[in-house]
């Protein structure tokens, strides 16, 4: 029986430089080591809370971010780590945050649903869901209001896209022309209840139809797709056009957080069907068939990308705890 | 190099896990991240996967065995690699867990029986405010009554007992009268402790004939109008002394004595809540009529109560007087962090023995007694001494002064 | 002595919006009913034809989604003003207030600031019925990270919120909708009255009486009728709950020795309740009485205005009240 070989279009028809899509590799990297070594911290105990892993869904950030650059904002999610590392965001803080430390980016009082740079325009990772949409909708409104030309992305889930704050916020964006991107990252699953069994019409890109912007669904696993659809949609904000819904299709590799096995509530067949598609191996693959870059250029990426993250996880262990009293700090702004 | 795979904390409440399934055996080829074994936490069956690439060396841990998180279940590593010393470790580890457990003593729990006896409700009731009023006046509250319809003695009922029976108040009416003691008292009596346990005490005491000095201030207080008092020509008189003697005007700080520079004169002052001594600031470079008119200011100050802290800061001797009281001669606790105090008793008319043409007979003289506290651990006897007998002697002889 | 004019009190929440968007090109409004309307409660009239659409916005029924877009723009750049109809319609947009608006500075660690405010209305009165009549500003102090402004003048309400829009906070700003037509003098030009100050309407040595929003001027006017009866009462408004003066309200328990809390909040969980609680280890010895409150009692509001006003806190149930805690 002919194997299905996953259908991409070649890398030459985005005429994108080699170096761009070594950097995109990379990115995608660093997001699958990082997520991998919270795994493991989380495992020997010095993580606390919950961790909301990426895996599986690095091209969706890789792609969008790719986008965005140091005048531009994004608003995350609870799932937020990959989004964060594709907008350059310093790994050492990162981990050190998860970890609780004095040395991450919110000095241990956010943690890895609420991680934050306002520096590069990262408005932070958000435990509501749903919750970012109208403040990275607002962003958007203020670019508008100030005469910038930033444009803001709103990622979200699946999940998200039926939570009141989603439909209210594409209207006004829509309504008033922002300049904002908003990304669904369909996984299909929140938490265990599958998208299918409780939405009406689950082509999600569908709804912008119903508020007058474009939408498109894209493949979420091909990096170079994404990356395709959220140029145009950056394109049309830009010049004040308007928000735009890009729905990207993919699949999370595992549970829904660390000790959901996302087994009970999902297909093995579906779960092994998308993990052949996995976005690093097959955008690997591609690479070298077409010529792009040699094994050894792609290893040396990957050697490069694990210790980038041994480096973080290293610093983050080394970082020590804040005192209760900061506890009582950052509140208000004080002069 | 050869790495652990360990038991996996995977929910924030998970303490240990059971070992399901192995999914590969001892000598199989690992790929990192492959999925090595399966694992039950409290909620779920999970999978673990290796941490790095290698051979699964040895299996620590059997299937069904409950291992708490974060120990060591499996060892990963080369062919030909030595992996005994981890070995040991790791059954080092696991083996202490379980003996803990065994040992554990089931404490029969004695259930204590309670019995709520109903607080007696008291006959009157006070409020807060009444009671707090009724305590600092001294007045027990059993005497008290409401004259309310509502039967809560309230503070205007204290103050309405308090005006009729004042005079008449009886010692079986009475209560100790009780105020805390905190504020400016508390600071004072603090400072005094500390200074009195701390500072090894020594104490010098001589009589001073004050004929001479009560003769010059008659002259000056006939022709002027602001009276010089003893007090300030024992302040003038003090601060030339120790111009001469600037052993005794100085400070123990940190491990460091300190010798003053400017000399600071205390001059205490008795308030109703303690004791307060603004100080006259670089005494020995003043007059007496200066020093006159600025001690009189700042005992003003001190009486109103508007003194500012750089009025009382920064002392190096201090000068106590209770000769107005009558009192003959006292000893006074050093001001810390100073080096010595004076204490000034009343001038008192007494026999003395005197020599004339070389017989001695009895006279009658203005006799003054000063003692003079030092802390033994800067100041020693000789010092002492000395400085005290030259005040005493520019007191008997305060030509001296102008030289 | 401060030249005073009459102004009804949604002109003088207007006037303060109106010099803070002319001395801030960043500061906005948004809300229902805002721009052509120029609010319902005439708070914004005239600025929609005089700073344009952008900066003067009606919105849609999105009060979640339009308070998240405040916040999205409080921490890019600007300073918003969010008008919602009534404390009963933030319920709505309780995520956005409660969950971000007042946590994002904290959990970032203090990467960022947010200088948003706000306005709302409390108050029964006009048979609105139980939707559209709730006094929730209590339920607003629980969550750390807001600060509470309840104003009970229009002097006040303009001195306050010209402060509030320059506050680098988030603040909730509590209007009451049955002042919006009432006249009364303020004074002329520009003025701020600073957050954490109470203030003594009225001194007097008997009882102290703490209450707030439109509650504190009906407390005076019971004061001047219990004078005449030879009660002497004490009448502060706290002006601001969240930071509450506590010194002021502290001394002048200590002076009375007795104490009457007013809210037109529902009786249970009042933000009286908090207050007591908060001063009690400062003045229980000082207390002759026990502490009361004067609320709304614990039920919704009915619509009959026969039903309604019976239940409302006003001028006669405080001479009432304090009648009867001195009625020996």
């Amino acid at each position: 029986m002919k194997e299905n070989k996953p259908k991409f279009k070649k890398i030459d028809f985005y005429n994108l430089s080699k170096d761009y899509l070594l950097k995109m590799y990379f990115t995608m990297l660093k997001i699958r080591d990082f997520e991998n070594a919270i795994t493991d911290v989380y495992s020997r105990g010095l993580m606390n809370g919950i961790a909301h892993l990426y895996i599986g869904e690095e091209a969706i950030a890789t792609g969008v971010c790719a986008n965005i650059t140091s005048q531009d904002y994004a608003v995350s999610t609870h799932r937020g780590h990959g989004h964060l590392i594709a907008q350059g965001a310093d790994l050492k803080k990162m981990m050190a945050e998860v970890l609780g430390r004095k040395d991450g980016y919110c000095k241990g009082k956010g943690g890895s649903m609420h991680i934050m740079d306002a520096s590069k325009g990262i408005l932070g990772a958000n435990g509501i869901v749903g919750a970012g949409i109208p403040i990275a909708t607002g962003a958007a409104y203020s670019a508008k209001y100030r005469g910038t030309d930033q444009v803001v992305v709103s990622f979200f889930g699946d999940a998200a896209s039926n939570q009141g704050t989603f439909h209210e916020s594409i209207n006004m964006a829509a309504a008033w022309k922002l300049p904002v991107v908003y990304i669904c990252e369909n996984n299909l699953f929140g938490i265990s209840v599958d998208l299918r069994k409780i939405t009406g019409n689950h082509n999600i890109a569908d709804r912008a139809f119903g508020y007058g912007i474009p939408g498109v669904a894209v493949d979420g696993n091909d990096v170079l797709e994404v990356y395709q659809a959220t140029h145009t949609a950056f394109v049309r904000a830009r010049k004040g056009e308007g928000p735009t819904l890009i729905e990207c299709k993919t699949y999370r590799q595992k549970g829904h957080h660390i000790g959901d096995p996302g087994n009970v509530y999902r297909l093995k067949e579906e779960l092994e069907a998308w993990t052949k598609r996995d976005p690093i191996k097959t955008f690997k693959a591609r690479l070298i068939e077409e010529k792009f870059a040699t094994k050894e250029e792609l290893k040396n990426l990957e050697e490069e990308a694990r210790q980038l993250v041994k480096t973080a996880v290293q610093f983050a262990e080394d970082s020590p705890f804040p005192e209760p009293e900061e506890a009582f700090e950052d509140l208000f702004y004080e002069i | 190099m050869a790495k652990y795979i360990i038991m996996p904390k995977l929910g924030f409440n998970m303490d240990q896990g059971t070992v399901v399934q192995w999914l590969k055996k001892e000598g199989d080829t690992i790929e990192e991240r492959q999925e090595v074994l399966e694992i039950e936490t409290d909620k779920t069956v999970m999978p673990v996967e290796a941490p790095c690439s290698g051979i699964l060396r040895k299996i620590l841990v059997a299937e069904g065995e409950v291992v708490p998180v974060t120990l060591p279940i499996a060892i990963i590593g080369d062919k030909k690699e030595d992996i005994s010393q981890m070995m040991e470790a790791a059954y080092q580890k696991l083996g202490k867990k379980e003996v803990i457990e065994a040992l554990k003593e089931v404490t029969p729990v004695i259930e204590k029986k309670l019995t709520l006896e109903p607080r007696k409700e008291a006959e009157k009731r006070i409020s807060p405010r009444a009671r707090r009023k009724a305590k600092e006046l001294g007045i027990r509250i059993e005497r008290l009554t409401s004259n309310h319809s509502v039967s809560t003695i309230s503070e205007k009922d204290v103050l309405a007992y308090h005006k009729t029976h004042q005079g008449k108040i009886s010692t079986e009416d009475q209560v100790d009268k009780r105020i805390l003691y905190t504020g400016m008292r508390k600071i004072i009596g603090d400072r005094l402790s500390q200074s009195k346990f701390t500072a090894p005490h020594i104490y010098f005491t001589v009589s001073v004939d004050m004929s001479k000095v009560i003769d010059i201030l008659n002259k000056f207080n006939q022709s002027d109008e602001k009276r010089i008092s003893i007090n300030d020509f024992l302040v003038f008189t003090v601060a030339k002394a120790l111009t001469e003697q600037p052993n005794i005007n100085c400070s123990l700080i940190g491990e460091e004595i300190v010798y003053h520079k400017n000399i600071n004169i205390g001059v205490a002052v008795a308030l109703e809540e303690g004791l307060i001594v603004p100080v006259i600031k670089n005494a020995n470079k003043k007059s007496l009529s200066i020093l006159s008119k600025e001690i009189k200011k700042l005992i003003k100050l001190a009486r109103e109560r508007k003194l500012l802290p750089e009025d009382y800061q920064g002392g190096t001797f201090t000068i106590s007087n209770l000769g107005m009281y009558g009192i003959e001669n006292f000893t006074a606790i050093i001001n810390p962090p100073e080096a010595a105090i004076l204490a000034i008793g009343a001038v008192k008319r007494v026999p003395v023995v005197i020599e004339e043409e070389r017989l001695e007979k009895i006279g009658i003289r203005s006799l003054m007694k000063v003692t003079l506290s030092v802390d033994h651990r800067l100041i020693d006897g000789a010092t002492a001494a000395i400085f005290l007998k030259q005040v005493k002697d520019y007191l008997e002889f305060p030509e001296g002064l102008v030289l | 002595m401060t030249k005073m004019k009459k102004v009804t009190y949604s002109q003088a929440i207007c006037e303060a919006i109106d010099e803070e968007m002319a001395r801030d090109k960043n500061v906005l409004i948004l809300g229902e009913d805002v721009g052509i309307l120029g609010g319902n409660f005439k708070t914004a009239v005239g600025l929609y034809q005089k700073y344009g659409d952008l900066r003067v916005k009606d919105t849609p029924i999105s009060e979640n989604s339009f308070l998240g877009m405040s916040l999205g723009m409080a921490i890019t750049g600007l300073r918003p003003i969010v008008e919602i109809m009534f404390t009963d319609f933030l319920l709505l947009a309780a995520d956005q207030l409660l969950n971000q608006i007042a946590k994002i500075r904290y959990m970032s660690g203090g990467q960022v600031k947010v200088p948003l405010t706000v306005r709302t209305t409390i108050g029964a009165g006009r048979s609105s019925a139980a939707q559209h009549s709730q006094s929730l500003h209590a339920i607003m102090c629980h969550v750390p990270g807001l600060k509470v402004v309840v104003p009970s003048s229009a002097a006040d309400a303009k001195g306050l919120l010209k402060t509030a829009i320059r506050e680098d906070n988030p603040v909730l700003f509590i209007e009451h909708k049955m002042e919006y037509n009432q006249s009364y003098e303020i004074p002329e030009g520009e003025y701020t009255i600073p957050f954490g100050k109470a203030n003594v309407l009225r001194e007097g040595k008997d009882i102290t009486v703490i209450a707030t929003s439109n509650l504190a001027l009906k407390a005076v006017k019971a004061a001047e009728e219990l004078a005449k009866e030879g009660i002497n009462v004490e009448v502060i408004d706290p002006r601001t709950l969240i930071p509450l003066d506590r010194e002021t309200l502290i001394t002048s328990i200590k002076k009375t020795g007795r104490l009457l809390l007013a809210d037109e909040g529902y009786e249970r969980v009042n933000i009286a309740s908090e207050i007591v609680m908060d001063l009690m280890p400062d003045i229980f010895y000082y207390l002759d009485n026990p502490p009361e409150r004067l609320c709304l009692p614990n039920v919704p509001l009915p619509f009959s205005p026969a039903l309604e006003f019976p239940l409302i806190p006003d001028q006669e149930k405080l001479y009432k009240r304090i009648k009867k805690i001195f009625k020996d």
